[in-house]
């Protein structure tokens, strides 16, 4: 009598157990996936088309939903924070944001998103002081870096350079313009100038405007693709031309001769990663997301088709 | 006490008012068509410029990588970032039906353009719109441009033989304004009394370096054999030019070129005399249609949509270019 007792309390026992545990898978797999939204500048431009094919495979294996923000130009913080506050209407769980070049987007940020995580991507706040660090985490490449690569690349024969960089108050051209010319210092080269492309000015008249070079190095994608495009005009064709660009475009023409050295970040790793350490934080509260910095590549025209890495490298660009 | 513990904590969220804004998503067919790449410049334009201090207008302009489920995709993605028009200009016209039901469930008016949906899609519902032009209109304009300038000039009938042996240059195979620009161009030609004999038609998917290398062979294949190319579109047409200039042949030898779409390149080729003729497709005038449209629709006004035809179609009017009037269009 007691013995049947016993066995009725353990067999009660198993079934509460999977009784339990079967309401648990029920709720578990009702829990909606966490929703980041992405804030990119012209998000439909191809110069994205690496870094989202990444955030999008990796919310894929993380179960993110990601919500990639309907975008036009975004020349201010003013413009980032109006589309940082519609997206916390549509029940937004974290952010990961290209931030808008000037000052006051640290500030912006830091305001916007007190309550919900924010990752940067591709480059850091700008905040003009070299020495103090953002207090976002960040996932890009290292532009100061980039800067170095290409100053390594145009040696010690290269004389008269002609630097064109992106807007002034943003961290990736100020921190590729210091590592290109930090690197040239130790070097024969000499800047003959420097320009900062600002929007609506054409940036070939820029150049007739200033002393003719015989390099040029263009420290942003987009001016990249812009003058590779006019490199048949008479006034560069004698002129080498390098530069950091992460659009298939830019490739493209480097496999046209069009420019002659491309320093290029894994646009698909960027993508990847912060997503990536996004879904950790979301999934751990108390974690505390990590900065990054990514793969960077100096790409020749010889390189395209001969070298193995590079081409591996380039698949994320398709 | 715990009730005004949560009431002030749900104040603590609120922003200050935001202005207005109207979200506009324009998804192109693919991003290497410079025709509709200046048509959306343009559209992009006219909605900026429509912006007011208490209403401002973002357009966020995505393309369909060529592929129908690729753009579908990128539309649900549009669709779930928040979106109040979209301007659709179709991969596939037969298959517009996953975008219309997204559109239709998230209650978006949809503007298609450029490429027309078949019109029984067009009626599954009431705020869906068509802004384009009349595909056989501007094949019945080629023919007509064509057969004026060769009537005008026997010295295009090189071989004397009283007929023009031509070449066809199509975009899609299968694709209505293939089908109509094709067909009408020829058959004006036909119906203005030009003998002409098909010596081969290529399709070349509207496509500039397509066209070339086509173009490339048909002239190792019939040398100076040509006297006409009629293309579906003007960067096909350039095509041809650019492999004629990379030919043997002097420009006085080489056939007469004419296309469709008015591009800027083409333009200065009917200029130059390196084509002889185009037809205007007044990308501007559709623009600003499209962008007041997504106007009036955002603001729930009537205006510009009472007058489309049957409440959902806008056709502008192409034009004829030739070399006595492309000057006023290179003003454009």
């Amino acid at each position: 009598m007691r013995k049947n007792k016993i066995t009725f309390l353990v067999m009660e026992l198993l079934l509460l157990i999977l009784a339990l545990f079967f309401v648990w898978k029920i709720f578990n797999q009702n829990v909606p996936e966490k929703r980041v939204a992405v804030v990119l500048p012209e998000a439909g431009d191809n110069r994205w088309d690496a870094l989202i094919k990444g955030m999008k495979q990796s919310a894929k294996n993380n179960h993110i939903h990601l919500i990639i923000c309907n975008t036009d130009e975004m020349e201010s913080a003013e413009v980032e924070q109006e589309i940082i506050q519609e997206q916390r209407n549509n029940q937004i769980d974290a952010f990961l944001v290209w931030p808008a070049s000037g000052s006051e987007t640290e500030e912006m940020l830091k305001n916007e998103c007190a309550d919900v995580p924010v990752i940067l991507v591709v480059e850091n706040v700008y905040n003009g002081d070299e020495q103090e660090s953002s207090t976002f985490s960040e996932i890009g490449p290292d532009y100061y870096e980039m800067g170095a690569l290409l100053a390594r690349e145009l040696g010690e024969d290269a004389s008269k350079i002609g630097i064109v960089a992106g807007r002034e108050e943003s961290e990736a051209s100020t921190s590729a313009v210091r590592g290109f010319s930090d690197t040239l210092e130790q070097m024969k080269g000499e800047i003959a100038w420097c320009y900062y492309q600002e929007e609506d000015c054409n940036v070939l008249d820029e150049i007739r405007a200033r002393a003719p070079v015989d390099h040029l190095v263009v420290l942003d994608s987009r001016t990249l693709d812009r003058i590779g495009e006019q490199a048949d005009n008479d006034e560069l064709k004698d002129i080498r031309i390098f530069g950091i660009g992460y659009s298939v475009k830019s490739i493209a023409m480097l496999d046209y001769g069009k420019i002659d050295g491309l320093v290029a970040p894994d646009g698909y790793e960027i993508g990847y990663k912060s997503v990536e350490e996004m879904a950790k934080k979301l999934q751990h509260r108390f974690y505390k997301t990590k900065s990054a910095k990514t793969t960077i590549k100096m790409i020749r025209r010889d390189d395209l088709f001969q070298d193995e890495d590079i081409e591996r490298f380039l698949y994320s660009y398709e | 006490m715990i009730l005004l513990i949560f009431a002030c904590s749900g104040c603590g969220n609120r922003h200050p008012e935001m202005k207005e804004a109207l979200h506009v998503g324009v998804v192109t067919y693919t991003q290497d068509d410079p025709f509709i790449n200046a048509m959306t410049d343009k559209l992009k334009e006219n909605l900026k410029s429509m912006e007011t201090e208490d209403m401002k207008i973002i357009v966020s302009v995505k393309n369909g990588k060529d592929d129908q489920q690729a753009q579908n995709e990128t539309v649900e993605e549009m669709i779930d970032a928040g979106c109040d028009v979209l301007c659709i200009n179709l991969v596939d016209r037969t298959v517009p039906s996953r975008i219309i039901k997204l559109a239709k469930q998230n209650h978006i008016p949809v503007i298609f353009f450029n490429r027309e949906p078949v019109r029984e899609d067009l009626l599954q519902w009431e705020e869906l719109y068509y802004v384009g032009c009349d595909a056989e209109q501007s094949g019945i304009m080629q023919g007509e441009i064509a057969a004026d300038y060769i009537k005008d000039h026997p010295e295009v009938d090189k071989n004397q033989d009283g007929k023009i042996q031509y070449v066809l240059l199509e975009g899609e195979a299968g694709h209505q304004d293939t089908i109509s620009r094709t067909d009408y161009s020829v058959k004006t030609l036909i119906e203005e009394g030009v003998q002409l004999e098909k010596l081969s038609y290529q399709f070349a998917d509207w496509n500039r370096g397509q066209a070339e290398n086509r173009m490339t062979r048909l002239i190792s294949q019939y040398e100076d054999g040509i006297e006409l190319v009629i293309s579906n579109n003007d960067e096909m047409a350039l095509g041809a030019v650019e492999a004629y200039r990379k030919s043997e042949y002097a420009p006085s030898e080489w056939p007469v070129i004419f296309g469709i779409d008015g591009l800027d390149s083409a333009l200065e080729a009917v200029k130059s005399g390196e084509m002889q003729g185009t037809v205007y497709n007044d990308k501007e005038e559709q623009a600003l249609e499209m962008a007041r449209l997504s106007l009036e629709i955002f603001r729930g006004e009537n205006i510009y949509r009472s007058q489309l035809k049957e409440g959902r179609y806008y056709v502008s009017q192409y034009q004829r270019v030739d070399s006595r009037n492309v000057d006023d269009f290179l003003k454009h």
